[in-house]
């Protein structure tokens, strides 16, 4: 495969803003086409990007023969049935997060994806922060011992603005957890390992967002134990009034072990802070340069906001898979793996109870 | 040192109004309320992490 063609579906802010200058870091990579059901948004982003092809029904684009892999950033529902119209046309997907609407269906793009041999990842952009890569280094080396806690807080201040799709749940499967809480449960995975049991609760304050009925939480709370006896508290908010939104908003990870505790917080992704056994606060320590960008990056870490920048890694990995014939990581296994937490979360805030969790096989 | 305030003014004979500062510390009340929490903490703990209704 000499050039890889590239098509978008979903031309919204996470494709151009993530996405399309990842795809530009690639090398060998060209975007061909474009895709979204809104012909203003589609018209915008072909004005942007000069991409020759573009058109409202997907299935045109995944059935081309010029694109050879595709990048979902759709509303949550449709991801299940684009990414399996694109593996059953051999197109290699990036699928945003959360992968599906539920468990099933996130097995279902997983068993699909294999059965036609395509590449497939899902966009869990954490794993490509500087500091979790070097923070999950250190967790494997040993540096904090065994492993005792994680607790993640993601507070935002969304209001009671309209957040469209977002807060309905026939669109977006759920809300603030599959929004926010999807990525924490991904890099619990990632630092500490499997689950063994979980509870949550939900609760939406917010009935009506600017006059559109909102029917999802804006808030969840996952308590679990590890399969290595951890223990995890993950939080997430959309009414931290005051907080603020995205990358600049509290969004907060410690992790306790028996030799050291480490700290992260998205405000600053190239540093992280940490305090070994016998120190009496943490330090703050600067992420060693070759973990500043995904190996094999052509990415200057030096350019751009550090709070976006390394989102643009995930594109270079999942091309750099489909070069060289290798799993992308994270996979679909990761989004069904989130996914099924997911669902166990909702169900267990449902009946006010504890879960076993049992994790699909990859 | 509310609560040594409010010693001073029993002890003067002097009579405090509802809002002044000096009753501003926990009471026995309070006292009892946390014990009550911790004692659901305990019962969740020991009932596999179960919801508990505070007594």
């Amino acid at each position: 495969m000499a050039t890889i063609g590239v098509g978008i579906i979903g031309c919204g802010g996470i494709a151009l803003q993530n996405h399309l200058p990842g795809l530009e870091l690639c090398p060998d990579t060209k975007l061909v086409g474009l895709c979204d059901n809104s012909a203003e948004v589609l018209q915008r982003a072909v004005q942007q990007t000069g991409a020759p092809v573009h058109t409202q029904d997907y299935n045109e684009l995944v059935q081309r023969d010029d694109i050879h892999a595709v990048i979902i950033a759709t509303p949550n529902f449709i991801h299940a049935p684009m990414a399996i119209a694109a593996a059953k046309n051999g197109k290699h997907i990036l699928c945003e997060k959360p992968l599906g609407m539920n468990h099933q269906e996130t097995l279902d793009m997983f068993r699909c994806a294999n059965e036609n041999n395509v590449r497939h990842m899902t966009a869990f952009t954490y794993r490509f922060v500087p500091a979790m890569r070097y923070m999950k280094h250190l967790v494997e080396k040993g540096d904090i011992g065994q492993p005792y806690h994680i607790r993640t807080c993601r507070l935002q201040d969304w209001g009671d603005r309209s957040i469209g799709w977002r807060q309905l749940s026939h669109m977006a499967g759920s809300g603030e957890l599959g929004d926010m809480l999807s990525h924490r449960l991904d890099y619990a995975h990632f630092l500490i390992g499997d689950m063994k049991r979980l509870t949550a609760d939900t609760r939406r304050f917010i009935d009506d967002r600017q006059g559109l009925e909102s029917d999802l939480e804006d808030w969840v709370t996952v308590i679990a134990e590890f399969e290595n006896q951890a223990t995890g508290v993950l939080e997430s908010s959309k009414l931290a009034t005051g907080r603020g939104e995205g990358a600049r908003s509290q969004d907060y990870c410690e992790i306790n072990g028996s030799e050291a505790t480490m700290v992260f917080q998205l405000a600053n992704p190239n540093q992280f802070q940490i305090a070994r056994r016998g120190q009496a606060g943490l330090e703050t320590v600067d992420v060693p340069h070759e973990f500043l960008t995904w190996p094999g990056s052509r990415r200057d870490p030096s350019q751009g906001d550090p709070g976006i920048a390394f989102r643009w890694d995930q594109d270079f990995e999942f091309i750099d898979a489909i070069q060289n014939r290798r799993e992308c990581n994270p996979s679909f296994l990761q989004g069904a793996r989130a996914q099924t937490v997911m669902d166990l979360a909702l169900k267990a805030a449902a009946e006010k109870t504890w879960f076993d969790v049992e994790y699909p096989e990859g | 040192m509310n609560f040594a305030n409010h010693i001073r003014a029993k002890l003067d004979g002097r009579k405090l109004a509802k809002d002044d500062p000096a009753l501003d510390y926990p009471k026995i009340k309070d006292g009892i309320r946390g014990m009550a929490f911790i004692e659901a903490v305990v019962k969740s703990s020991k009932n596999n992490a179960r919801w508990t209704k505070l007594g």
